[in-house]
């Protein structure tokens, strides 16, 4: 069957969500006609407020609807911790930890090189020029413990220390609930080297 | 190999994989005995996948899949022997390594003894040996097991390098003798140290690094090295 072109392009469009192939996208457009227009009407409006008022922090690359995010904005965050992460998913999941009273740089990725993802795709002058600016007395690197996000921080390390920072790694180890039989080699590894005195 | 329906637990490294779907992963994999591959992961990004802990670069792994040819499922990943971590400084010389493997090698072209090289280069990065010996040596073999090897110790000629001779090397294969001061001439001693794969020298690790890279380049046909690009801009940051 052929599809009438708005349809088309609608499927289409719809296809550029994570996950969605043909089928799904074929689904989802037909619900949005059938039952949904008044909710399809909002989503597209949502969609292009969304596209129009976003941008990105100016000190940290948070997306944002105004020049600084709520976090960098806010008087109660400490200014001198600076904790680096890969993406906004990232400071989300540590914000709701609660645990962290400090301000972001979000790296929108990672250094991966056999995709060409280096120091411009990750905004390293910014982060440099904050390191620069003086505020900032300790950087913590929360980017993931895979083998990109370790090269990530190496580097964003070498450039904290270079400006004589205190720079910390965020520990890697056992879950909380886990069972150490279960717990591959490699963690464990990280676990054990990284194991605090007890007082 | 093409029609081999199931792969049981046969020597691989992860080169490099990318995000599939909302869970999944393509993996592209250096066998020891079926070659470079592309294999699904399925699940391997969902909070309890069984391949999130081994399936990492760097990491000797045995490793299943079924299915033939292209587009084989991964069935499973162990570590083979101990857990390594390739230091982090040392992690973009590896990225480079994976590269060259993943431009270089064909698909479904079994290379056991560059697989060894490999396996043997990670394991020395990862003790601490000098890393810049271990790239050229690397480099060097890898040539040799593509069909582009070069004997540095004779030109083309047939005539013996000497150490107090100057010559100029071409990429492909060309050695020739000229005057010390021809431009790019490089040392008849390099040469042969290169030849000996001996590189202790800082003089002969430079020429080396040039003579190889060119080598490279040549193989490349046009392609850039994504690793090479980043590197350059990573160490310009630093002198800055």
């Amino acid at each position: 069957m052929k599809y009438t072109p708005a349809l088309a392009r609608l499927i289409d469009a719809l296809r550029c969500l994570p996950g969605v192939g043909p089928k799904s996208a074929q689904r989802m457009a037909f619900h949005l006609l059938e039952r949904g227009r008044d909710s399809a009407g909002r989503l597209g409006e949502a969609i292009s407020v969304a596209l129009s008022d976003i941008g990105h922090c100016s000190r940290c690359r948070m997306f944002t609807e105004g020049d600084l995010c709520s976090i960098c904005g806010s008087a109660q965050r400490e200014a001198g911790q600076l904790c680096v992460v890969e993406s906004p998913a990232d400071v989300v999941a540590i914000e709701q930890s609660g645990g962290y009273k400090g301000r972001y740089f979000v790296l929108m990725g990672h250094l991966s090189p056999l995709d060409g993802i280096g120091p411009e795709q990750l905004g390293l002058d910014q982060f440099e020029r904050l390191l620069v600016a003086g505020e900032v007395r300790e950087v913590i690197l929360a980017t993931n413990p895979t083998v990109e996000g370790e090269a990530t921080a190496h580097y964003l390390g070498e450039l904290a220390l270079k400006n004589a920072l205190r720079v910390s790694r965020i520990a890697h180890g056992v879950p909380v609930g886990g069972e150490l039989e279960y717990i591959d080699g490699g963690t464990l590894a990280h676990a054990l080297a990284g194991s605090t005195a007890v007082s | 190999m093409k029609s081999a329906r199931r792969v049981w637990l046969t020597p691989a490294y992860l080169l490099h994989q990318y995000a599939y779907r909302d869970t999944s992963r393509i993996a592209e994999v250096f066998t020891r005995e079926h070659g470079r591959l592309s294999l699904f992961a399925r699940g391997a990004r969902a909070p309890k996948s069984a391949f999130r802990a081994g399936l990492r670069p760097f990491q000797r792994l045995l490793i299943s899949w079924v299915g033939k040819s292209e587009a084989g499922q991964l069935t499973a990943a162990e570590i083979e022997g101990d857990f390594t971590q390739l230091p982090a400084p040392r992690l973009m010389s590896g990225f480079y390594l994976n590269e060259l493997l993943l431009k270089l090698t064909e698909r479904f072209d079994p290379h056991p003894q560059l697989f060894e090289l490999y396996s043997r280069t990670i394991s020395a990065m990862t003790a601490g040996h000098p890393e810049e010996a271990q790239l050229r040596r690397f480099e060097k073999r890898l040539l040799e097991e593509l069909g582009y090897g070069v004997d540095f110790s004779r030109t083309d000629a047939g005539e013996r390098v000497v150490p107090g001779g100057f010559y100029r090397v071409r990429p492909q294969r060309v050695v020739m003798r000229c005057e010390a001061e021809a431009p790019e001439a490089v040392p008849g001693r390099s040469l042969i140290e290169l030849s000996d794969e001996s590189f202790e020298n800082v003089d002969t690790l430079r020429d080396a690094k040039r003579i190889l890279r060119a080598s490279i380049e040549a193989c490349l046909d046009g392609r850039t090295l994504g690793s090479r690009v980043v590197m350059k801009s990573l160490h310009r940051r630093e002198q800055a």
